[in-house]
């Protein structure tokens, strides 16, 4: 019996629902329900990822994409597109909502740490946008203030301020990865912060926006 | 292929014409045998011609096949339901949008109403972005809600701060950011108000429009630049 050299339409077409079909439902549920990302960086050590300096080990977290700018609360962790590089993703803790006054730590005042990274610069920059939010700053109408737990290594709103709502992806995290610690949520306890926050009215639009809102 | 869906499987009986050989051959037969066709009395298909009267019994509890045969096609039917949907976020957000456009902020661009336009997303995020573009964008200060303004200034670009004739402030466009502003200015709400667009929001570029019912890919560039039709 002769060997089938092209393989039939049918066979084609088998195969490449196979490969397509599974893929597509993956993405769909990722982008619009549930999503697994690892934590890289060491922004918010020890609470999450506390090995990635040393041994690379990122922690995954389990996010809900389900109106994630909706429902936010202080102190809950976030992922949101990173608003200085629009292709990569970040995960930090949410310390002021929309309306609060942030009464700035200056422990983390950029340009504060002896870095030799090449950064100098940028942080010379930040440092003077950060001079002119310090002491104390209203988080603006649809934003809000993020921070990442490890106050030397984290590149958050004391660098670029506040970010918009609309940039957030998701919320309401529960860990995966590692096993030790599946379905736990370590960033719920309180910790002593740096940072102040004094909590103030929102959902007050400005007299620009008040139409949208109507 | 949507009729496979809708109907019930039934056997299908070759039909036998008066003119056919066999009958030609035998017609001066006295008698006829037919084929025992055990299938017919053991699942008893109704045919179309068969009409059922409900009996009181019927209404009591539909049979165990007819509840597997209800759920086998509502099964069917959600599957290529589920698949559209699945296809169709995967081509909005991977290649093209077509939806209308409202408002009065890109006039004489965009009419006020009943323009389409056709956006790529191969431009999402801000991807091979340039001044000068339409772009559509998630609103930074009203998250269910979707833009299309101009771009003026990429990240590193010095633009006017306020409206022409106020300050005359310039601003840098920081990292990671672009400066949009509607063709409107008058009554456009863009980043003289809500300040530089954070990229990661853009959803896409224009490519063409259908104005009152033509197809436009030209009239899309800065309004000052093209020459007045009338």
């Amino acid at each position: 019996m002769p060997v089938r050299l092209v393989p039939s339409f049918r066979t084609v077409r088998r195969v490449v629902a196979f490969a397509t079909i599974p893929a597509a439902i993956a993405i769909t549920i990722q982008d619009n329900l549930y999503e697994i990302t690892p934590v890289t960086g060491s922004s918010m050590a020890p609470t999450l990822s506390p090995d990635y300096e040393l041994e690379g080990r990122s922690d995954r977290l389990l996010w809900s994409k389900v109106s994630a700018s909706a429902n936010l609360t202080r102190g809950g962790l976030v992922i949101y597109t990173n608003p200085q590089h629009s292709e990569r993703t970040a995960v930090k803790r949410v310390v002021a909502l929309e309306g609060d006054t942030v009464i700035l730590d200056p422990r983390r005042r950029p340009g504060t740490l002896d870095r030799t990274t090449g950064r100098e610069d940028l942080d010379r920059v930040q440092a003077k946008a950060w001079d002119q939010m310090a002491p104390k700053f209203e988080v603006p109408f649809g934003h809000v203030w993020v921070e990442g737990d490890n106050w030397r290594k984290s590149n958050d709103s004391n660098n670029f301020g506040p970010i918009s709502k609309s940039l957030i992806i998701g919320s309401s995290p529960v860990i995966v990865f590692p096993w030790a610690r599946l379905g736990t949520k370590p960033w719920d306890v309180r910790r002593r912060s740096g940072t102040r926050v004094v909590k103030g009215t929102q959902g007050v639009p400005p007299e620009v926006f008040r139409d949208m809102f109507e | 292929m949507l009729a496979r869906l809708f109907h019930r499987p039934q056997l299908r009986l070759p039909i036998l014409r008066r003119s056919s050989p066999i009958h030609r051959l035998r017609r001066h037969a006295s008698t006829w045998r037919t084929r025992f066709i055990p299938s017919i009395k053991i699942l008893r298909i109704p045919t179309l011609r068969a009409i059922h009267i409900p009996s009181i019994r019927d209404l009591r509890m539909p049979t165990p096949k007819a509840i597997q045969a209800t759920a086998y096609w509502i099964a069917r039917v959600s599957n290529y339901v589920i698949l559209f949907f699945i296809g169709y976020h995967i081509f909005i957000t991977h290649f093209f949008v077509y939806g209308p456009v409202y408002g009065i902020s890109m006039l004489p661009t965009f009419n006020n109403s009943g323009d389409w336009v056709l956006t790529s997303s191969h431009y999402r995020r801000g991807r091979d972005l340039q001044v000068g573009d339409l772009i559509t964008f998630t609103h930074p200060i009203k998250a269910d809600t979707q833009s299309l303004k101009r771009v003026l200034g990429m990240p590193g670009d010095f633009v006017l701060r306020d409206t022409p004739g106020t300050s005359g402030v310039m601003q840098q466009v920081p990292e990671g950011h672009c400066w949009v502003a509607g063709d409107n200015q008058e009554w456009s709400r863009d980043s003289r108000m809500f300040g530089p667009l954070p990229l990661g929001l853009v959803k896409g570029k224009v490519v063409a429009r259908k104005a009152a019912g033509e197809w436009l890919l030209r009239g899309l560039g800065e309004p000052w630049a093209e020459p007045e039709v009338d």
